[in-house]
């Protein structure tokens, strides 16, 4: 119904950077027109992406944690009443919106809530989520964090300098602002959100050594081949240019 | 019925197994035309040609077609040949199929055009589906017999060298095989003979397209236009690629 849609608009928010701004576009034409709102998070504007948020900061992998607490520090000021829940995703990524709509609609968007592909780490007993396959916050979350941030008291573990791992360090933080790390995999425990590429997962690559962080670090056990992805699965990472036209082709284009 | 006859050899016989795991697994009668039998393909059908490269290609065409003259030709109505690089959606053949009599001279598949055939000739690459009759033409009167001294010429080009695709074309037109028109009812083609990466490939420059463009039969759309959404063939699928294909056409629902 309307008011139920209402209650549950998502905002989709794309990691990018002027290198791969072409990307964005190619975002925007396929699965990107699907949220409720669609922003593009980067270093600067120019012809390609002149709708792109530019971030204060040094566009680098290492910077990553720091970019991401600038783009969770805007969507605080400008966008937190435009939405229920905030997915971030890189450009390199396909998502599967109405199965995503799925997924959230069994939890409550008024909650302090983290969704995505979990992984285990000493540091975070609930786990934290995997940055590349893209997770939601709730506005709930979003508003802890950077409330924290702005008053934030030592013996915290809640790091905040720029270098460090995105997604570890979110997670730290979120833990100790009490927001929950959920299990968003189906009915039959298969994830909805892929860390690695549908080649990798698929194809038993997850066995060869390169994959070992997965394989220790999976908050869950880890499906392989046919069935380590969900039938309703949210998002695909690695799908980089024209596999996104591809994709959108093969999933919505196809009888 | 369908019988698929996939064209391998011993250097990728790896991909016909993954094709008997995926869409292969729905045709009525799959067959695997190869040079020599291992462990990877034990059940492969070998062909009596000289050498397995693509210069012979059209020799080993006219081996398998041969066999299936011999041995098939009650097996099924129609006969899809594809390399063992693509991925087909069987139903969508059926579909596709179901418009056509099956108890004419026919034959369809991606239409290019040439001088030398007027009403057109198939792309190899794409694959393509003969009926019985199509195949009886060829192989009673089309094929040179070298013990019949009566013949003093050859409708077929003779000798294993050459063209397939081309040499097929030609050889059925002077059979009076239809070459049919296998497009939508948008007119959009069904058989897709680059890979849809390529096919999907608008505005920016693609190579590979202006070749597709000077000889498609038909005139042909770029970018998500170019691919019907009853599609029943994709070409240059690999290995890996193939399971991803299985997955996002069969395994991943919408919800």
């Amino acid at each position: 119904s309307e008011e139920l849609n209402k209650r549950n608009r998502i905002l989709c928010w794309i990691i990018t950077s002027p290198k791969t701004h072409s990307r964005a576009q190619l975002i925007k034409q396929t699965w990107g027109r699907r949220c409720d709102k669609l922003l593009f998070m980067s270093s600067s504007q120019d012809d390609t992406l002149p709708e792109a948020i530019p971030l204060p900061v040094n566009d680098t992998y290492a910077n990553l944690w720091g970019k991401t607490q600038e783009a969770l520090k805007y969507l605080y000021r400008h966008h937190l009443e435009d939405a229920e829940w905030f997915y971030k995703a890189d450009d390199d990524t396909y998502a599967v919106m109405e199965n995503m709509r799925h997924l959230l609609s069994s939890f409550n968007a008024s909650s302090p809530l983290h969704l995505g592909f979990k992984y285990e780490h000493p540091k975070v007993r609930q786990g934290f989520m995997s940055g590349g396959s893209g997770y939601v916050l709730t506005k709930e979350a979003i508003r802890r964090f950077v409330e924290f941030k702005n008053n934030s008291t030592s013996g915290s573990q809640c790091v905040l300098n720029h270098e460090g791992a995105e997604d570890l360090n979110l997670g730290i933080c979120l833990e100790e602002l009490n927001v929950t790390a959920v299990d968003s995999r189906d009915e039959n425990k298969v994830e909805r959100f892929l860390p690695w590429s549908l080649e990798d997962m698929i194809c038993g690559h997850l066995k060869n050594p390169g994959f070992w962080y997965l394989r220790e670090f999976s908050y869950f056990p880890l499906k392989q081949d046919m069935n380590c992805c969900s039938p309703y699965a949210v998002a695909f990472h690695y799908v980089k240019d024209y596999q996104l036209k591809v994709y959108e082709y093969l999933i919505y284009g196809l009888r | 019925r369908i019988l698929c006859w996939v064209t391998t050899s011993p250097k990728t016989h790896s991909r016909a197994q993954l094709i008997k795991d995926t869409w292969g697994s729905r045709c009525d009668k799959l067959i695997f035309m190869s040079s020599i039998q291992d462990d990877t393909l034990p059940d492969a059908i070998i062909l009596p040609t000289v050498n397995d490269t693509y210069e012979n290609l059209w020799g080993k065409t006219q081996e398998a077609l041969k066999y299936l003259y011999i041995h098939h030709l009650e097996d099924a109505e129609w006969f899809y040949k594809a390399d063992d690089d693509t991925y087909a959606v069987i139903e969508n053949m059926y579909y596709l199929l179901s418009g056509f009599d099956a108890s004419t001279a026919l034959y369809l598949g991606f239409k290019y055009k040439n001088p030398g055939v007027r009403q057109g000739f198939m792309s190899g690459g794409s694959g393509y589906v003969l009926t019985k009759e199509a195949i009886r033409r060829f192989v009673e009167i089309g094929l040179p017999k070298l013990n019949s001294p009566q013949i003093s010429h050859n409708v077929c080009v003779s000798g294993p060298k050459g063209l397939e695709d081309l040499n097929l074309g030609s050889c059925l037109a002077k059979l009076n095989v239809t070459a049919g028109d296998s497009r939508d009812k948008s007119d959009m083609e069904r058989f897709l003979p680059m890979s849809l990466e390529n096919m999907m490939c608008g505005n920016l420059n693609c190579p590979e397209n202006d070749f597709l463009q000077q000889w498609a039969f038909y005139p042909l759309k770029t970018g998500i236009e170019c691919c019907s959404p009853y599609a029943v063939s994709f070409h240059y699928v690999r290995d890996h690629e193939l399971k991803i294909y299985e997955y996002l056409i069969y395994g991943l629902r919408m919800y």
